[in-house]
């Protein structure tokens, strides 16, 4: 069988796709369309991305088989049923945070394969990698000199990392509900050996007593969170608040994007810029990512998963 | 139904879905075979097959058949016995 990527040119890809093939081979068709489509440029942010996530494999316990094992079940076992019931009724299964708390987040072993399988879905799944393209490539670079950077619901910490490495960014800073989540994303920035640190404080953007004085951003940073939530519009009012007047707010939602704790469901790239601006912002640049093997018509036409990049800007008066 | 019509029902929702008028399935036929069976369209067969035959597919099962003979045989299992 022959190998799917240039091992010379994309050693990591190469490692990170025998290691999928490898618990996973009725999987090379898809693999091999999807990076069909990438470019030279994409495939070198590809292999940029799956180089960190190497390094993380290395600290996961079961390292890179577990992470592509963890792969698999997220797409046949996680994502799947969700797909299907959402295909059958035209909406996400739960709409309650509780619910999501009590059938998703409190189960720790299957949190870890979820969040295992998302890491790796971060560059295989072409929507989830052209994102991170548009933050490493297009958002960064576009923020003044020294501009303070926070990010809500940092993950697995490839946003801060990539934050962490660009010049010129200022002071960063990551917020969480979860102590458990924080100490994932610190770990992360440990493991990638980054450039330097960021300030970690737990806080819950609803409760407003959580927040200091000085909580003002040059630039905030939202991804994949609000479909997480019962209320998206009360957090984007949140982070209005806290963005520095001129300043800029990174906002990555997917539509139309089951998942068994995605609650809030957005039909299409419109409402998320809608919700944006709702909030008060200017809508500076608004792109749509459709799922791999997709076209753009073709997702809006069978409302297949896009992720909606949304970058607002705070007026300055 | 007998295996030629469950097969003949899966070829035409399957037509309806990748847009092919004159699709034409064998037991041997796989995805790969069929122009536009990919991922996504394989699930709204699957939903599509459940609404048309008032069955219904548990999510371990959507990715197991390997060809569509496995899926008659599935289909066949679930229709009540004439």
């Amino acid at each position: 069988m022959c190998k799917l990527m240039d091992a010379e040119q994309f050693p990591s890809l190469a490692r990170l796709t025998e290691a999928i093939l490898a618990v996973w081979p009725q999987h090379r068709r898809y693999l091999q369309s999807n990076f069909a489509e990438r470019d030279t440029d994409m495939l070198r942010h590809s292999e940029r991305l799956t180089a960190m996530i190497l390094r993380l494999a290395d600290s996961t316990e079961g390292g890179l088989p577990a992470l592509a094992t963890d792969y698999r079940f997220l797409c046949e076992k996680i994502i799947l049923p969700e797909e299907m019931h959402f295909r059958r009724t035209n909406a996400y299964r739960l709409t309650r945070f509780d619910d999501a708390l009590e059938q998703v987040y409190s189960r720790k072993e299957f949190m870890t394969r979820y969040m295992n399988g998302l890491l790796v879905s971060d560059v295989i799944w072409l929507n989830h990698c052209r994102c991170m393209k548009h933050y490493a490539d297009t958002f960064l670079p576009g923020l003044p000199e020294g501009a303070s950077l926070l990010e809500i619901g940092p993950g697995h910490g490839l946003l801060l990392c990539l934050a962490a490495e660009r010049p010129g960014i200022g002071e960063i800073t990551a917020w969480d509900v979860s102590e458990a989540s924080l100490d994932a994303s610190r770990h992360s920035l440990e493991v990638l050996e980054a450039k330097r640190t960021a300030s970690f404080r737990q806080v819950d953007i609803f409760d407003r007593s959580q927040r200091r004085e000085n909580d003002l951003f040059d630039a905030i940073v939202l991804s994949e969170v609000l479909e997480h939530l019962e209320d998206p519009a009360a957090a984007l009012s949140a982070l209005f608040d806290l963005t520095r007047p001129g300043g800029r707010v990174w906002i990555n939602v997917p539509a139309n994007s089951p998942a068994p704790d995605h609650l809030f469901l957005l039909r299409n790239a419109d409402e998320a810029t809608a919700l944006v601006r709702n909030a008060g912002f200017e809508v500076v640049e608004s792109v749509v990512y459709p799922m791999s093997g997709v076209t753009l018509e073709r997702a809006k036409r069978e409302a297949l998963t896009v992720n909606c990049v949304v970058v607002g800007r705070r007026p300055a008066h | 139904m007998n295996r030629d019509q469950i097969r003949s029902k899966i070829a035409e929702l399957l037509g309806d879905i990748t847009d092919n008028d004159d699709l034409a399935l064998t037991d041997e036929t796989t995805a790969d075979d069929v122009d536009g069976w990919d991922s996504v369209n394989h699930v709204k067969l699957i939903v599509a097959l459940e609404s048309a035959l008032k069955i219904r597919f548990d999510s371990d099962e959507i990715t197991a058949p390997d060809n569509v003979g496995a899926l008659v045989d599935l289909i066949a299992e679930k229709l009540p016995s004439a």
